[in-house]
């Protein structure tokens, strides 16, 4: 396990983990700030936690309520 | 000009509260660098997890810099099309359905103003996106595979973007003359899907349709040409959004403000 944690190439990949935790903190906070999402807020808060890159998009772009 | 200035201010204010201007960029570039990194260890992924058979030998030729980066649009046009018109399908119709929009032309604003800056708002956070990514998809590509020109990454995006403008030009439009999110967003995604396809089915008699940018796009990557028909392409697409943009302006005075 040791050995494949160290040949991970970190200088190409932190940057693309620092930038989904970005995403995934933009995502949550607007999630949480919401007074109302398309939805059940605590569905919101699990899918952009499990699921990627694709949970925060797919809530930034149907799970809020505009208005 | 000055009620331009404040109506486009207006504009980016609110993709700045809503994370747009942020969340859009990470997007594009998550989605430009996936490709380079995924291409590169491919290999190796597939050794890892492939579950392939002890000793099976694959022989994968690496794709050169330009063919990963043609990828990268691909996926713009795809996935990235999708998020744009999905975050921009409200523009107009949300603000009519709130009264915001009623609220605006009260004032003496002129109905192509509003509309303008709503697309000015568009344009900017669609290109800035668009280069962000594609830098960092650059910056990857020759990191990892090959150094490709700059002058070609500068002339493919370029080409690339009078695509996305026309993209958001569309969606703009619908947003005005219907209401519904859901609806503006199914209808615009299918006319684009529609014209590529036409274009993609019918190549000789569609050579002025803005859907050919994709294709002349790909060709300066690989090439650094330029196809004969692609001055005819871009003149018809310039001329395409303006006249989406007229027809917005007129349909939008048309329209009752409040729904």
């Amino acid at each position: 396990m040791n050995e494949l944690l160290n040949g991970i190439p970190w200088g190409a990949f932190a940057p693309i983990i620092v930038l989904q935790l970005i995403l995934m903190f933009i995502a949550l906070v607007s999630c949480i700030k919401e007074e109302k999402t398309n939805g059940p807020k605590w569905l919101w808060v699990l899918v952009i936690l499990i699921i990627g890159i694709i949970g925060p998009v797919l809530y930034l772009v149907v799970g809020r309520r505009n208005d | 000009m000055t009620q331009w200035t404040v109506l486009y201010q207006k504009e980016i204010t609110e993709m700045v509260r809503n994370y747009k201007i942020l969340w859009i960029p990470i997007v594009f570039i998550l989605l430009g660098v996936m490709q380079p990194v995924s291409s590169y260890y491919m290999p190796e992924i597939l050794d890892t997890f492939g579950g392939l058979p002890e000793g099976t030998i694959l022989e994968m030729p690496t794709p050169t810099g330009a063919e990963v980066l043609m990828n990268v649009l691909s996926n713009y046009g795809m996935l990235g099309v999708l998020i744009l018109v999905l975050s921009a399908m409200g523009v107009v119709s949300e603000e009519r359905q709130s009264g915001v929009a009623a609220m605006v032309m009260i004032k003496p604003v002129s109905y192509s103003l509003y509309i303008l800056s709503k697309w000015a708002g568009l344009l900017t956070i669609t290109l800035v996106s668009l280069f962000i990514g594609y830098v960092a998809s650059w910056y990857y590509t020759s990191l990892l595979i090959e150094t490709v020109a700059f002058e070609r990454i500068f002339q493919s995006v370029v080409i690339y973007s009078i695509w996305l403008v026309f993209v958001v030009t569309l969606t703009l439009f619908f947003s005005t003359i219907m209401k519904g999110n859901g609806s503006v967003a199914f209808v615009t995604i299918f006319v684009i899907f529609a014209i590529s396809t036409v274009t993609s089915l019918l190549g000789k008699y569609m050579k002025w349709s803005p859907a050919t940018m994709t294709e002349h796009t790909g060709q300066v990557l690989l090439s650094g040409k330029l196809d004969s028909s692609f001055l005819l392409a871009f003149i018809i697409t310039i001329a395409i959004i303006i006249v989406v943009l007229i027809a917005t302006v007129q349909l939008f005075k048309r329209k009752d403000l409040l729904e």
